[in-house]
């Protein structure tokens, strides 16, 4: 087992930079695995640095100036939205976490849909009004 | 030495066409061997498995992602053009030698492009056979009455939801008076009733027609499973295979549910005198002097990614070449058949699809059930088609997935302006939600400059000549387009949508053209046809009604290369009902040989 806090840190981080509560990210049940994908993917002091910052930060969005930072922010968000792990730096190869990780991008979240091939929401679903977008 | 093995028939291609012929031959007890390029086994459900995962674990899922692509048998894919300032340029397995990119993919693994397609199963217009007295393009030798009967068949080996009232008022098709389709037709998406709440009973004006056209959102004809109709079959209803469509929403290019028809679910129909060999690509049909196929040569190969390879022959009465209409082409060029008409290759045809979207006001829901289930047709017939080309107006459920691509991008761009927290979530779902495209089909004539040729100088994996494309659109197809644009501009206005559409010489972009001032792009819609081009005479034609080659009686080349015009409608169905026809002309002709051969052997006696 993981130690929990420092997943749970991870999801506060995630969710200042997603707008997405820590509940509902952690009902992704992808929280623990991101957390190992990013701290395998960089180095701990910049993933510190990181969690420092955003945490410090006040407001919504958190300001974070460094550009070197800035793009770390930027890989952890988009992979909370659709699943895949963007270059780091940019000539890296960009992948999908898992499976799991295109079927619980949040993009798809934001407007309640879900992303094509993994939800049957059942035969003529697709005839009734979307729900409402998110509650603000 | 043991002689090459002997059929009564040889399939090449084990995809859309040519699953459907080993069928109808091998339950007429025909023994038939199907020779398919691709990968594939025929444990279906563990490929299924795996197809899916590749899905959903690619970066970017183009239509052939999923599937288990092999350099020996190397398929096109969307990924190979890029557009910019300087015109398009093409990467991939294609050499593209024409003005314009032929912008569309298909597959070569087992079960073809049947795999990947979308499933909307349309019938052609009458009109759409007599597409030469127009002026544009070229007449078939048979017509809708003619193919009727198959249509039906079609249908059911398919199975099609469709509602066949809308389908008689709105499309204006003949049905016998009791025909009901196997299934009832699908609900309608939202987008469409909000649509057809806008434009229902209005009016389009387009630049080539006398008369504004009037407007109605009609049902689609679809290709997956809906409640079945008891009363189809003069009552004896109808047992859909497999699940009801369960609104996954990636009919393209995989259906998890497995509620679309694929050429798989013909597959598990074969009777045991249908054997499927799979990694076996034929690269050359041999003749003899009379011109009878005498030998059919292929290439057995192992590994995924290299080119080692065992070289194989195989005898057969009767060959089919179903391979899709570039390879067809590429089959016959490469053995030098069929070349007294001087058309093999040529005219080249595909759906040039123009594009549009845009928001509505509230949000519609995109992303949810089939790719599209309903259209505007008014577009597709009538006098106009003289001035420029018909289109199919293709109300598309998947927000603006085919033109830019799914969100990621959205995502992407957002995060590059520090677009993050609430505000990124607020912002995407605005935008996301409310998304719709428009997609008009617009048809391509018959033009014999447009056409496959062999490209001696780059060979494939197992030392094949790839094909060469010469591709361009006529100012027929052009004004379709202009057609088209106002058509979609008036649509968007009854809708009071914002319009996003925008055609620019950008990477993503391979089919941008200029047309008298205006700025387009065209997509391609996999419907590629026309290679084999169907006739009444062996001199302007390669195969005769049945898509049997002049040149060759035992050679027959099914698919959409024999259609001498696509009309407006995807084409697949058409194609099937015509496969189906070719097979019972199969059948004829082998029962003949048979019973010629009996007959001497009596009067030897
Ligand atoms: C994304 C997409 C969406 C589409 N949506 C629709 C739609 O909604 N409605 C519609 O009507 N149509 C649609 N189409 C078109 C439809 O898929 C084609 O019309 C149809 O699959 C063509 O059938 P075919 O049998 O001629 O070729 P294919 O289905 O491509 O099958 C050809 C088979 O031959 C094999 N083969 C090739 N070369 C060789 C060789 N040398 N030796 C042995 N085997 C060989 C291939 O591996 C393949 O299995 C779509 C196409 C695409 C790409
Ligand atoms: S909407 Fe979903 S279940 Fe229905 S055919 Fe498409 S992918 Fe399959």
């Amino acid at each position: 087992m993981q130690d929990v806090s420092v997943v749970d840190e991870f999801v506060r981080v995630s969710s200042r930079l997603t707008g997405f509560d820590p509940g509902e990210l952690q009902a992704t049940g992808m929280a623990e695995g991101y957390h190992d994908l990013v701290v395998a993917e960089v180095a701990e002091r910049r993933y510190r640095r990181l969690v420092v910052t955003v945490l410090e930060a006040d407001g919504d969005p958190p300001a974070v100036d460094d550009p070197h930072l800035l793009d770390l922010a930027r890989a952890v968000t988009h992979l909370w939205y659709v699943g895949v792990w963007p270059g780091l730096p940019q000539s890296a190869e960009a992948y999908v976490a898992s499976p799991r990780s295109y079927a619980q991008g949040l993009v798809w979240k934001t407007f309640h849909g879900a992303p094509p091939g993994t939800v049957a929401p059942g035969f003529g679903s697709w005839a009734r009004p979307p729900r409402r977008a998110m509650p603000t | 030495m043991k002689g090459p093995q002997r059929y009564d028939v040889v399939v090449v291609g084990a995809g859309f066409a040519g699953s459907l012929v080993a069928k109808a031959l091998g339950e007429r007890g025909w023994r038939v061997l199907v020779l398919e390029a691709g990968a594939g086994t025929r444990d279906a459900w563990q490929d299924h498995q795996d197809a899916v995962r590749a899905f959903h674990t690619a970066v970017v899922k183009t239509p052939t992602a999923p599937y288990r692509t092999t350099a020996a048998a190397p398929s096109p894919d969307v990924l190979d053009l890029t557009g910019g300032r300087d015109g398009f340029q093409a990467h991939g397995y294609l050499l593209q030698r024409g003005a314009l990119p032929y912008a569309s993919p298909y597959l070569r693994v087992n079960g073809g492009s049947g795999n990947a397609w979308t499933g909307l199963a349309l019938r052609m217009h009458p009109e759409d056979f007599r597409a030469g007295e127009f002026g544009h393009g070229r007449n078939w030798p048979i017509g809708y009455a003619d193919l009727e009967p198959y249509y039906r068949l079609a249908e059911g080996e398919i199975g099609v939801a469709a509602d066949v009232e809308e389908q008689r008022r709105a499309v204006g098709l003949p049905f016998p008076e009791d025909y009901v389709f196997p299934m009832h037709g699908l609900p309608r998406s939202y987008l469409d009733a909000v649509l057809a709440e806008a434009v229902d009973g209005n009016h389009a004006r387009d630049p080539y027609q006398g008369q504004p056209t009037e407007l109605s959102v009609v049902g689609t004809p679809q290709a997956r499973n809906g409640p079945p109709n008891p009363a189809y079959d003069h009552g004896r209803g109808y047992r859909p295979d497999g699940h009801r469509c369960a609104g996954y929403a990636s009919c393209v290019p995989i259906c998890p549910e497995q509620a679309k028809y694929t050429p798989m679910k013909t597959q598990a129909r074969w009777p045991a005198t249908v054997t499927l060999r799979t990694r076996a690509v034929v690269n050359r049909l041999r003749a003899t002097s009379t011109g009878r196929i005498s030998e059919i040569c292929y290439q057995l190969y192992r590994d995924d990614t290299g080119g080692e390879h065992t070289s194989h022959t195989v005898e057969a009465d009767m060959v089919v070449l179903a391979a899709h209409a570039i390879e067809n082409a590429k089959l016959l060029l490469v053995s030098g058949l069929a070349t007294r008409s001087d058309q093999v290759g040529r005219n080249l045809m595909d759906h040039p699809a123009l594009l549009t979207w845009g928001l509505t006001r509230e949000p519609i829901g995109p992303y949810r059930g089939p790719g599209s289930t309903s259209g505007i047709e008014g577009f597709r017939f009538g006098p106009a088609r003289r001035r420029r080309a018909p289109f199919r107006v293709e109300i598309g459920n998947w927000g603006w997935n085919w033109a830019l691509g799914p969100p990621d991008r959205d995502v992407a761009d957002l995060l590059r302006q520090n677009v993050f927290g609430k505000r990124l979530r607020q912002v995407l779902a605005d935008r996301i939600g409310r998304r719709f495209m428009l997609q008009f089909e617009i048809e391509q004539e018959a033009d014999p400059a447009n056409r496959v040729t062999l490209a001696p100088d780059h060979r494939d994996r197992l030392g094949n000549p790839r094909p060469a494309l010469h591709y361009r659109l006529s100012d027929h197809v052009k004004r379709g387009m202009v057609a088209a644009k106002q058509v979609s501009d008036q649509l968007f206005a009854l809708l009071d949508a914002e319009d996003h559409t925008e055609y620019r010489p950008v990477a993503s972009m391979p089919g941008y053209l200029e047309f008298e001032g205006q700025s387009f792009c065209y997509w391609g819609a996999g419907h590629g046809g026309g290679t084999h081009i169907m006739g009444g005479s062996p001199h302007d034609s390669v195969v005769n009604q049945w898509q049997q080659c002049w040149d060759h009686p035992n050679l027959y080349a099914v698919g959409c290369g024999s259609m001498p015009s696509l009309g407006t409608s995807n084409p697949s169905l058409t194609m099937a009902a015509l496969a189906l026809r070719s097979a019972e002309h199969l059948d004829r002709e082998l029962l003949a040989t048979r019973t010629c051969v009996t007959v001497a052997k009596e009067a030897l006696r």
